[in-house]
């Protein structure tokens, strides 16, 4: 099969399990008063043009266990909701203007506003839990919600790392530095659980979840460096303001590589640029940055790295999915992978 | 150092299996050999995490009594459907306990051992513990047992840590501990001991305490050490 086959192949199958999700989430947002400032906006965020990893892998893999497609969608549901969620606050926190192509909420709405449609979206997302207790009974219900319960402690608490990294302008990072904040921060919420939570719901927690971690965190940490890369040298259709993360100053690998590589002199500057806020940083300052990164070679150790961590993924897919039937679920996850390892910028 | 007391403890040893020792990493993405060991750390203090809770949840048997029960029957009358499921939750959470427990699989007898106990089915990681508790400034020497099961192939063990993380945010230096010797030679089919040396920090905080051990240049020789720290 070529690149271009197993990308529309990949991409197809993406689009068909997002718009399932997202019509399922649907029907967990009240169609009630208080619209305007609440339940409006609620769906603001899963209507844009998301990519539906999370919700795609954990139904694709409770196929591939043995499940039922419509066992896994209330938790699919809940990924989304709490992943949304996540993204609002993470907007406000980071600042960022851009989200999926359109104005963040809060730069549309206001903080208040913006903070509150994010709690709400925290609360929607335990009702599809609850609603597993009578399709899946209690052992399995318990099962996957304390796996959500890891999964969103997970992710604050990287948030809270690079928030602290920001914050105390921490400029000694190291690689794996970088690769213990995304664990937290991403992986386990991207990857591995959707994963964990759709092959404990297909196998009906027969399966040991933990046999998905590395290959989970190998594939959520490529997703992760290759979605840091698109922010510097992807194109509109990106959805984020090109170069918003150098705006913000976010720790990503390719950051980190300059902070390591450049010398002395550069590294004062880069850390004075670094301790100003985001609103005192200015155009000429972020062309230097990215002036930089090409000349320490950044942006190519980013692409090296998440290249390999890809190929780390697949050799471990083939570990802990090779005794699954070669079904289109099974070559749904497959594709996800070659489609990351094959990506061009 | 002032204060030291010195224990060697010649008959508690730790035995790590060494099965998959040959795996040499020289081929593999340094990003990836990272990665995974970032991820067995974690995992690890996850694992560390849940015993502990699960030490907390074991008093949540007292909710079995019959009067308590009684007592839930009575709320869940009362209260609204939410209510209902979270009793129903805590009373999974409860039944849970003893599936947590069964992940913990002790994988040495020897009854004067420290405790190495296997972390789960699939992550491989020994959790050896320090049989006592330490005070600050002490001084303790504990010997590990390795068995390299090659019948062809020589191993030459170059030992190296990471620092220690707390309960919350106390760390130790990963000077905290020495290897002796270091690196550990072993012909095929024979045994050592590596002796670690642990110093506690004067200024050390009470409290619970890992980190990871690991041979530099061997994949999959990989243990976590656990020691308890009280206040001298």
């Amino acid at each position: 099969m070529s690149q271009n086959d197993i990308q529309e192949k990949f991409l197809n199958q993406l689009t068909n399990y997002r718009e399932l999700s997202i019509k399922k989430l649907l029907e967990f947002i009240p169609e009630r008063e208080p619209k305007k400032f609440l339940y409006d906006l609620v769906s603001i965020y899963p209507k844009r043009a998301g990519k539906g990893f999370r919700p795609s892998l954990c139904i694709s893999t409770c196929k591939i266990f043995g499940g039922k497609e419509y066992e896994a969608y209330n938790s699919a549901v809940a990924l989304e909701l709490f992943h949304n969620a996540f993204l609002v606050h993470d907007d406000v926190e980071d600042e960022s203007c851009d989200r999926r192509g359109y104005p963040t909420i809060h730069e549309q709405y206001g903080m208040p506003v913006a903070i509150n449609v994010g709690d709400a979206m925290n609360v929607l997302g335990i009702k599809p839990l609850m609603k597993n207790l009578t399709i899946l009974g209690p052992k399995l219900t318990w099962l996957v919600f304390s796996e959500v319960e890891h999964m969103a402690l997970e992710a604050v608490e990287g948030q809270a790392m690079e928030l602290g990294w920001r914050m105390d302008n921490t400029c000694n990072l190291t690689d794996e530095d970088y690769l213990k904040m995304i664990l937290k921060k991403t992986c386990w919420y991207t990857v591995i659980h959707p994963i964990r939570i759709g092959a404990i719901i297909g196998s009906g927690g027969t399966v040991d979840p933990d046999r998905f971690n590395r290959f989970g965190y190998y594939m959520g940490a490529s997703f992760q460096i290759q979605d840091d890369l698109l922010n510097l040298i992807g194109d509109k259709k990106y959805g984020k303001e090109i170069c918003g993360d150098i705006l913000e100053g976010k720790r990503t690998l390719m950051l980190i590589h300059l902070l390591n590589t450049c010398n002395g002199k550069e590294k004062e500057r880069l850390t004075r640029y670094l301790a100003k806020n985001r609103a005192d940083r200015t155009p000429p300052e972020m062309k230097w940055v990215m002036k930089m990164m090409d000349k320490y070679e950044c942006i190519e150790y980013g692409k090296k790295s998440a290249k390999n961590l890809a190929g780390a993924a697949l050799k471990e897919f083939y570990t802990v999915f090779g005794d699954r039937q070669d079904t289109i679920d099974r070559q749904f996850i497959e594709n996800m992978i070659l489609y990351m390892v094959n990506r061009d910028y | 150092m002032k204060n030291k007391s010195t224990t060697k403890e010649k008959d508690t040893k730790a035995s790590v299996n060494m099965k998959g020792i040959s795996n040499i990493i020289d081929n593999t993405s340094k990003i990836v050999i990272k990665a995974a060991n970032i991820l067995e750390e974690e995992i690890a203090k996850g694992i560390i995490a849940a015993k502990q809770m699960e030490e907390k949840m074991t008093d949540v048997k007292k909710l079995h009594s019959e009067d308590k029960e009684a007592l839930l029957m009575r709320f869940r009358k009362d209260a609204h459907d939410i209510i209902d499921l979270l009793v129903d939750f805590t009373s999974i959470a409860v039944k849970n306990v003893s599936s947590i427990s069964s992940q913990w699989i002790s994988i040495k007898t020897e009854s004067s051992a420290p405790e190495v106990t296997q972390s789960g089915k699939n992550s491989n990681i020994p959790l050896i513990t320090v049989p006592k508790e330490l005070k600050q400034d002490e001084y303790y020497e504990m010997p590990v047992k390795l068995e390299n099961e090659s019948k062809t192939e020589m191993k030459s063990i170059q030992f190296e840590n990471s620092a220690f993380s707390g309960n919350g945010e106390e760390h130790l230096p990963a000077n905290t501990i020495s290897f002796d010797p270091n690196p550990l030679v072993l012909q095929p089919g024979t045994s050592g001991s590596v002796i670690l040396k642990i110093t506690i920090p004067p200024d050390a905080r009470e409290g619970s305490y890992s980190c990871l051990l690991q041979a530099k240049n061997l994949n999959d020789l990989k243990a976590m050490l656990i020691l308890k720290i009280v206040n001298g």
